[in-house]
């Protein structure tokens, strides 16, 4: 397929990039610009790891061709929070112990942010149906909701990370 | 295979002669087509044509006696409009039961038609509200548009451009019922959507529509004409379960059994007619 220019921003970075109409969204970011938060698990959909922020929603990336991307903006998993500071959403998940191999981990943050974006405090079936898309198969949601759940009171005190 | 972008709605005209023999797909939310391209599903030679960008096709419109929602639209942006909610809540509350999120930010009602899985959750609601669907060709009854499991009768150049659903006069309520193996990210076992206007009891008009339990989404034409003038009661009820299990066609396969999908359909049917008594008395 004959390759196409686009350029798009990243956690605020711009790129540009010549590169195939239909490569996946996902690929770009762990392959051409190293961005390797982002997780491919089933690649096609239905595990929600490579979850990010396209344009104000939650995508999954495997499924966005880059011809959809040129113009866009997105937000990785590299993009929240900073090395010495964690969104509280991340400190969370390390105090619950909402994490156990990790790969579902950035998919699930990613969900979880862009859900306390929209609502500061969300009830657990709130927490349930926003992360729904993403599919963790060694801890168990538990944990993972609590843990929304704690990272949202924590945001809502004023620990606010970006 | 190559890929064309159009900017505007009138770069869909030079698509009919410029390539005369070329299987064309049209790339709208890409949540079907980008799965499709990777496991090699897509011919060869194709053309991909990229209608994303076409901000024509993204819009939902309330106009005196109908609804206009353009092929563009996407889930996310159905299940959050009011008008939508007002008027078509079974098409709302599938919106709402669509993939995951992730899905739902992407996928569009245009490419759910043009699917034409037989599982495609938006499909029986558009039958019930005895939708239309609009294209660079002509308006259809979205009924006609499907010919078997992910076929169409569009032509190749053919692109939806919108879907039309006429208000209803009558006060009346709509449902749709899902069956997956979860709650998310599930293709449909089977499900069931049904409108209907009932006064006193009584069903004055009642449209039921049947996904997955055939080659194509199957409207119970006879189901409905048995239940119109009916005052609901268990007798009737029963009765209705009977026709509507004779009315589709489910088969055993990988996702499911015949037993299980009849059953489901049948007991959601019955569901939505007590809901409807319940609310009444
Ligand atoms: C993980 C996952 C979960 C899913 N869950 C569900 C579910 O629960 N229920 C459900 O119904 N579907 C589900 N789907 C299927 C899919 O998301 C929907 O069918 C969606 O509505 C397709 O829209 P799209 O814009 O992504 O289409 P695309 O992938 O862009 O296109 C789909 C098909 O329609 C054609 N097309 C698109 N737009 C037009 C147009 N305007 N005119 C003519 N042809 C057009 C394309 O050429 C292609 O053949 C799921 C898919 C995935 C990957």
């Amino acid at each position: 397929m004959r390759s196409i220019k686009i350029q798009f921003t990243v956690n605020d970075k711009k790129y540009y990039l010549e590169t195939d109409p239909m490569r996946p969204l996902s690929r770009i970011l762990r392959d051409d610009l190293l961005l390797t938060g982002t997780k491919i698990g089933c690649d096609k959909g239905e595990c929600g790891a490579c979850t990010v922020i396209f344009n104000d929603r939650t995508v999954d990336s495997c499924l966005i061709p880059a011809v959809h991307v040129n113009k866009a903006s997105i937000i990785t998993i590299e993009g929240i929070g900073k090395k010495n500071e964690l969104h509280p959403i991340q400190e969370a998940f390390i105090e619950e112990g909402a994490i156990q191999c990790g790969f579902c981990t950035p998919g699930l943050i990613i969900s979880a942010y862009d859900l306390l974006q929209k609502n500061a405090d969300p009830s657990n079936d709130e927490i349930k149906d926003a992360l729904s898309g993403n599919l963790c198969r060694c801890t168990g949601y538990v944990k993972i909701i609590k843990a929304v759940k704690n990272g949202a009171r924590s945001a809502r005190s004023g620990r606010r990370g970006k | 295979m190559d890929l064309i972008q159009l900017k505007t709605l009138s770069d869909l005209k030079n698509l009919k002669s410029s390539q005369p023999r070329q299987m064309i797909y049209f790339l709208a939310g890409g949540t079907d087509l980008m799965v499709q391209y990777k496991e090699d599903l897509l011919q060869k030679d194709a053309l991909l044509v990229d209608i994303s960008s076409l901000k024509e096709l993204n819009f939902i419109k309330e106009e005196n006696n109908r609804i206009r929602i353009g092929s563009l639209t996407t889930f996310t942006d159905i299940l959050k409009n009011k008008v939508i909610k007002r008027h078509c809540e079974a098409l709302t509350s599938c919106a709402g039961q669509i993939g995951s999120l992730q899905i739902q930010n992407r996928a569009t009602i245009g490419g759910n038609i043009a699917n034409a899985s037989p599982a495609g959750d938006s499909i029986p609601t558009l039958y019930v509200y005895r939708s239309m669907v609009k294209t660079n060709f002509g308006i259809y009854p979205v009924e006609k548009i499907f010919k078997g499991v992910k076929k169409t009768q569009l032509k190749k150049n053919e692109c939806i451009l919108e879907i039309i659903i006429p208000k209803s006069i009558e006060k009346h309520r709509s449902f749709f019922f899902k069956s997956g193996p979860r709650e998310a990210l599930a293709i449909s076992k089977a499900s069931l959507a049904l409108k209907l206007s009932v006064e006193k009891s009584i069903i004055k008009e009642i449209n039921i529509a049947a996904g997955a339990v055939g080659i194509t989404v199957i409207s119970c034409y006879k189901t409905g004409q048995y239940l119109t003038k009916k005052k609901i009661n268990k007798e009737i009820i029963e009765n209705a379960k009977r026709l509507i299990s004779q009315e589709i066609s489910p088969i055993d396969d990988f996702r499911s059994t015949a037993l299980f999908r009849s059953n489901f359909v049948e007991e959601s049917l019955s569901k939505a007619l007590q809901s409807v008594l319940k609310k009444k008395s």
